[in-house]
């Protein structure tokens, strides 16, 4: 029987296919209402954002798929609150898309998305008089992919999106009169000839004058950086095709980027290959390479040696003291790690709060206040969307 | 250590993990040894394709060029140059393990010119066939050195052969003038075949009787590389014997390994002596002009499964091109509550033996089969949930494997056919999974363990192309194809 739609008289919803504002219940097989505001917190799906508000606060930006929209989800303590950012809980009431990404600086959240109705990129702003959206129409013919990342660079709004197809990189910059510009990042060929192409991830992260952007490149299974100053700098730092450390495996996909104290670059990607987390830093064009977990454990009856499937998802960030913060998967018990710069320099795992729940998509997020926050997703077994989780880690205190 | 040195290497470790090779540091200890596990064998029609094999390699035909002949002071027997064919070739074991080569030799009847002080006349030589045999050995020199070795010089023996002097040339230059004429002849025959012949010999023998077989050496990459030593055993002057179905070389091969930390420390299995069947058995069928065998006993077959083991060659994970093996249905055949999460994409695998295996050789269809009996195993599923890979699957307990090595073209593949369960249990750290289909475990488990172990095994190039597999007792009989290129 073909169910075309969450609910019928004769059959169990489906997930993602109810009516707006309502989401199929796993337990009842009805699509059940998700009433925006009213307290509800709208489960997510797909990548979302992390951004600091205030300097105990923070807000969430992704796709609920139950609304068709994106959403700000902010909380501070006990406090929680939900904006819609784009979507059918707009009102606009066109779907929004799961390509979502968000920044936030000195009290405003920048938000980029892709609205798949009509291939379109959007940038929304909310400021103290709230929301704005407008259309990237500079950005127009091309149609943007599902990759992209939002920074202010030089204090202004700037967008690097992927372009649908052909994996080609391009960045949108917002100028203080609200135009446009759009330029393409001239990314070389690898040691093959082939043309490179987004992949994977794409992660953003600017310092002074300059915004560097990370990203997987497919086919040559690269971890690929490019930095733009006066122009762009284009690098395979780690990969099969590299010309930098650690050759001949698959990296990148995912990775996350943040700089460290004296404005080096640090990369944390998966080794793809090697299944295991590593941390690259680059600085005056020297790298070094760091293992943060291979994902080996001790099988507690027999005594053999086995790795987890680690690192399918990854962030990074530099707390206030300078310390850096890796989180990832541990794909193989659906469970986020955390690991946190100690003094002398190695990353030292931190113990997180025991859960019976799944956890996904691991993001951070360095509180003014010298704390980390650490939030993910709990996936519905029934495939209805995420809860948003997170916990809160001090040096002193711990996880908690 | 050439490319045929590396056969019986890599045959084995190849299997399922190649890489470098490099010489070992010292001896294995006796302990590890599986007396006579190995066996290189040329069964009775395989001696015949060696024979053949030396023919075709000397060529069917030749132009023996005859120096003149001078008779007396007066007369010669002009220079000229006789069409000689090698006909039929065999190839026998004698009783004290000598390889003798036989070879049917024919002169086509030949006219010969002598000159004098007068007009020349002519004789006609008409030999019979003549059988050109050699005596060969495959034992030690005296330093211990591998080698196929020359017993005895050739004889090229003729049978009735005739001399027409019509003219009287000859019976003219004296009584002796004939004899001396036949002996030229022969004796141009005999030097020029002869030498030939046996350069072929030396040269197929020492291709499908390698003394680079015997080797002590690490193999595969990493820190774990599978430890072999192989040696000729028997008699220094006569390292094969025959049993009037085959001809055999035997080989005591030990293997070791480092363990890897993904496996426990287990004693390797029991290695006796092996008894290979007096029958060899029945040949594929082909057109390949000379075939060897390789036989590897079920004892010394489990130390190699063993090592692997140890070495932590079976803990693999990747398996590219999973999902295309697996169907975009094969979460919703399995487990419905991991469906309602998977998305499509990339499916990852990952595999951990538990145990040391249990390999068997069974028959299977057109050819042997290796059943492998994992106890403990665990089999991970990884697929994109909401965007991320994520474990979704996890199957633990005993799996039955069974493979087939296999050759495709001039590569060898490893395939593995079925994968049965044997008190399994299937569970997801994502979500609670109910209802497990256990009719769809198989498949499903067939197409992961297929992806992480199939393929196309790295051998060196040149390499003797897998011609066929069988069950023997308890052990694998290998078909190589010869090793000798054609001419």
């Amino acid at each position: 029987m073909l169910v075309a739609h969450g609910c019928g008289q004769q059959s169990r919803c489906e997930p993602g296919l109810c009516p707006v504002g309502t989401s199929c219940d796993a337990a009842s097989g009805q699509c059940v209402a998700v009433a925006p505001g009213a307290g509800a917190i709208p489960r997510l799906s797909g990548p979302y954002a992390l951004v600091g508000l205030g300097d105990t606060g923070y807000g969430v930006v992704g796709y609920a798929p139950a609304l068709r929209s994106v959403v700000l989800i902010e909380r501070d303590g006990d406090k929680a609150e939900v904006s819609y950012v784009a979507g059918e809980a707009t009102e606009d009431g066109i779907p929004a898309g799961d390509a979502v990404d968000a920044y936030a600086a000195e009290g405003v959240v920048h938000v980029a998305w892709v609205r798949r109705s009509d291939d379109t990129l959007w940038y929304g702003r909310r400021d103290a008089e709230g929301w704005t959206r407008e259309q990237v129409v500079a950005i127009a013919p091309r149609r943007p992919g599902d990759r992209l990342a939002i920074r202010l660079w030089n204090g202004l709004p700037t967008i690097a999106v992927d372009e649908l197809g052909n994996g080609r990189l391009h960045v949108a910059v917002r100028a203080v009169d609200g135009s446009w510009s759009v330029e393409e990042v001239p990314l070389p060929p690898d040691v093959d000839g082939r043309v490179a192409r987004v992949g994977g991830t794409l992660v953003a992260s600017t310092f002074g004058p300059s915004i560097t952007l990370a990203f997987y490149e497919p086919g040559g299974g690269d971890l690929v950086v490019a930095t733009r100053s006066a122009s762009w700098v284009v690098s395979r730092l780690v990969g099969r095709a590299s010309d930098g450390v650690s050759d001949g495996i698959d990296a990148g996909r995912p990775c996350a980027l943040t700089r460290d104290t004296k404005a080096g670059l640090v990369v944390a990607y998966r080794d793809r290959s090697g299944n295991a987390v590593r941390l690259l830093r680059s600085a005056a064009g020297a790298a070094t390479d760091h293992l943060v977990d291979d994902g080996a454990y001790t099988v507690a009856t027999t005594g053999a040696v086995r790795r987890a499937f680690v690192g399918t998802a990854i962030d990074v960030v530099r707390l206030a003291n300078g310390a850096l913060a890796v989180a990832w998967q541990d794909a193989s018990n659906v469970r986020v790690r955390l690991a946190v710069e100690a003094p002398g320099g190695a990353l030292k795992q931190v113990t997180l709060p025991p859960s019976v729940r799944a956890q996904v998509r691991p993001r951070l997020l360095a509180h003014s206040d010298g704390a980390l926050r650490l939030t993910w997703l709990e996936p519905d077994p029934a495939g209805a969307g995420s809860r948003i989780a997170s916990v809160r880690w001090t040096p002193l205190g711990g996880a908690e | 250590m050439n490319t045929t040195s590396r056969l019986l290497v890599a045959s084995l470790a190849c299997v399922l993990a190649c890489g470098e090779v490099q010489p070992l540091d010292a001896p294995l200890p006796q302990s590890m040894v599986s007396p006579a596990g190995v066996r290189l064998v040329l069964t009775n029609s395989e001696l015949q394709g060696v024979a053949a094999a030396v023919r075709l390699l000397v060529g069917k035909s030749h132009a023996v060029s005859v120096a003149p002949l001078p008779l007396g002071e007066t007369a010669a027997i002009a220079a000229t140059t006789i069409p000689v064919s090698l006909g039929q070739a065999s190839l026998s074991v004698a009783a004290d393990a000598a390889l003798q080569l036989e070879l049917v030799v024919t002169v086509a009847p030949h006219g010969l010119v002598v000159k004098g002080k007068g007009a020349a006349c002519s004789v006609q030589w008409t030999p019979a066939g003549g059988l050109l045999s050699t005596r060969l050995r495959f034992g030690r020199d005296p330093l211990g050195a591998l080698a196929v070795t020359l017993l005895e010089p050739p004889d090229l023996v003729f049978g009735a052969e005739s001399l027409d002097d019509v003219s009287g040339c000859l019976a003219a230059l004296g009584a002796d003038a004939e004899a001396s004429v036949r002996d030229h002849l022969r004796a141009a025959v005999r030097g020029t075949v002869a030498t030939k012949v046996v350069d072929a010999a030396r040269d197929v023998l020492a291709t499908v009787l390698p003394a680079d077989w015997e080797v002590a050496v690490a193999v595969g990459a990493g820190a774990n590389p599978i430890a072999v030593q192989t040696r000729f055993i028997g008699p220094d002057d006569a390292l094969i014997e025959h049993n009037g179905a085959f001809l055999q070389a035997r080989i005591d091969l030990a293997v070791d390994a480092p363990r890897h930390a993904c496996v426990l420390d287990q004693a390797p299995p029991e290695s006796g002596a092996w008894v290979l069947p007096i029958q060899a058995p029945a040949a594929p069928q082909g057109a390949a002009v000379l075939r060897r065998s390789v036989a590897v006993g079920g004892a010394a077959l489990g130390r190699f499964a063993w090592a692997i083991h140890r070495a932590g060659m079976l803990c693999r994970g990747n398996a590219p091109g999973l999902e295309a093996r697996l169907g975009p249905n094969w979460a919703a055949q399995v487990a419905p509550a991991v469906a309602a999460l998977v998305q499509p994409g990339t499916v990852s695998a990952r595999f951990w033996p538990g145990g040391a295996p249990d390999l068997r050789v069974i028959e299977g269809e057109a050819g042997a089969r290796l059943e492998w009996t994992l106890p403990d195993a665990q089999v991970e599923i990884a697929a994109p949930v909401d965007g991320v890979e994520l474990v979704v699957l996890r199957i633990s307990g005993t799996l039955r494997i069974v493979a087939a090595l296999r050759g495709v073209g001039d590569a060898w593949s490893i395939e593995v056919e079925a994968v049965e369960t044997d008190s399994v249990t299937v569970d997801s750290p994502l979500v609670a999974l109910g209802t497990v289909a256990p009719a769809a475990l198989a498949p499903l488990l067939q197409a992961v363990i297929a992806g992480i172990f199939d393929g196309v095994l790295a051998l060196p190039p040149g390499f003797p192309a897998l011609v066929g597999t069988a069950r023997a007792g308890d052990g694998l009989w290998l078909w190589l194809d010869g090793g000798v290129q054609q001419p």
